[in-house]
């Protein structure tokens, strides 16, 4: 089956519209990505360990933005970030739900940007919500 | 010891400390899946403007989210930053925040070992 026509060859500036769903993906906060965090912070993995912290949320929420509209031009930039967190640190296990839209799209002063809404829930209980700022290379 | 408004509201926020290496930045791009050569490719960074690799930008805010779990626990949050600088593979990354008495929002950042601001912004607490 051939590419829908409505999917970009690549997700330049004029392949984005202001609401627009790019996609939702499942994560999971396994004992990989763990092992993972707690090396890059240097924080000691236990493999039983029930408190998380909330900022493995944000790895997720790359991962999901990153997941989503590729491929994409080289040298954009991620100028700023929102975050609202609702206070519901991750468990280890537990399947997110991410889904990623464009909120603005908008130039100024010759530059063009893109604004990403980022929303993580696990079941009825929502985790994260985030905007990234992106200023987009062409 | 830690200057305080009252209990509640701290007058600043905690320290939380974090070593950069091109071993951490690796892992880093694994977990996020974000493998931009401008972080993990040192021969393809050295030409460009920043001379060398850069962290992820949510590396120091991950850390920064930490220092707010630090200092109040895991409670509902608002953050609003700007990744004001590029943070070099390899520097030492540190949190800050000091309270508005005004509103009890915080200003907050994440410097560099050599005092270079790389992220700043806005904290506020939800009830």
């Amino acid at each position: 089956m051939g590419l829908r026509s409505s999917v970009p060859k690549i997700w330049n500036y004029a392949a984005f519209e202001e609401g627009q769903d790019l996609g939702t993906m499942t994560l999971r906060i396994d004992d990989a990505k763990l092992r993972l965090w707690a090396e890059i912070f240097d924080r000691p993995h236990d493999a039983d360990q029930h408190q998380l912290s909330s900022s493995l949320l944000i790895s997720v929420m790359m991962e999901a933005y990153l997941g989503v509209a590729q491929p994409r031009p080289p040298g954009n930039i991620h100028a700023g970030q929102k975050l609202r967190l609702l206070g519901r640190a991750p468990r280890k296990g537990e399947a997110l739900t991410v889904t990623t839209r464009v909120t603005k799209k908008e130039e100024r002063k010759g530059r063009k940007w893109l604004t990403f809404e980022s929303r993580i829930v696990s079941g009825n209980d929502a985790l994260l919500t985030g905007e990234i700022l992106t200023i987009w290379a062409e | 010891m830690e200057q305080t408004t009252n209990a509640a509201w701290p007058a600043r926020l905690a320290e939380a400390r974090a070593r950069t290496s091109a071993a951490k930045t690796a892992r880093y791009a694994a977990l996020t899946s974000d493998f931009n050569p401008i972080h993990v490719d040192p021969e393809f960074a050295a030409n460009t403007v920043f001379g060398g690799p850069i962290n992820h930008g949510t590396l120091g805010l991950s850390l920064l989210v930490q220092a707010v779990e630090m200092t109040f626990g895991n409670v509902p949050h608002e953050l609003d930053v700007r990744f004001s600088r590029p943070a070099p593979v390899g520097s030492s990354l540190v949190t800050g925040g000091e309270i508005d008495p005004a509103d009890r929002s915080y200003h907050v950042h994440v410097t560099t070992d050599d005092g270079v601001r790389v992220i700043e912004g806005t904290l506020r607490l939800n009830d």
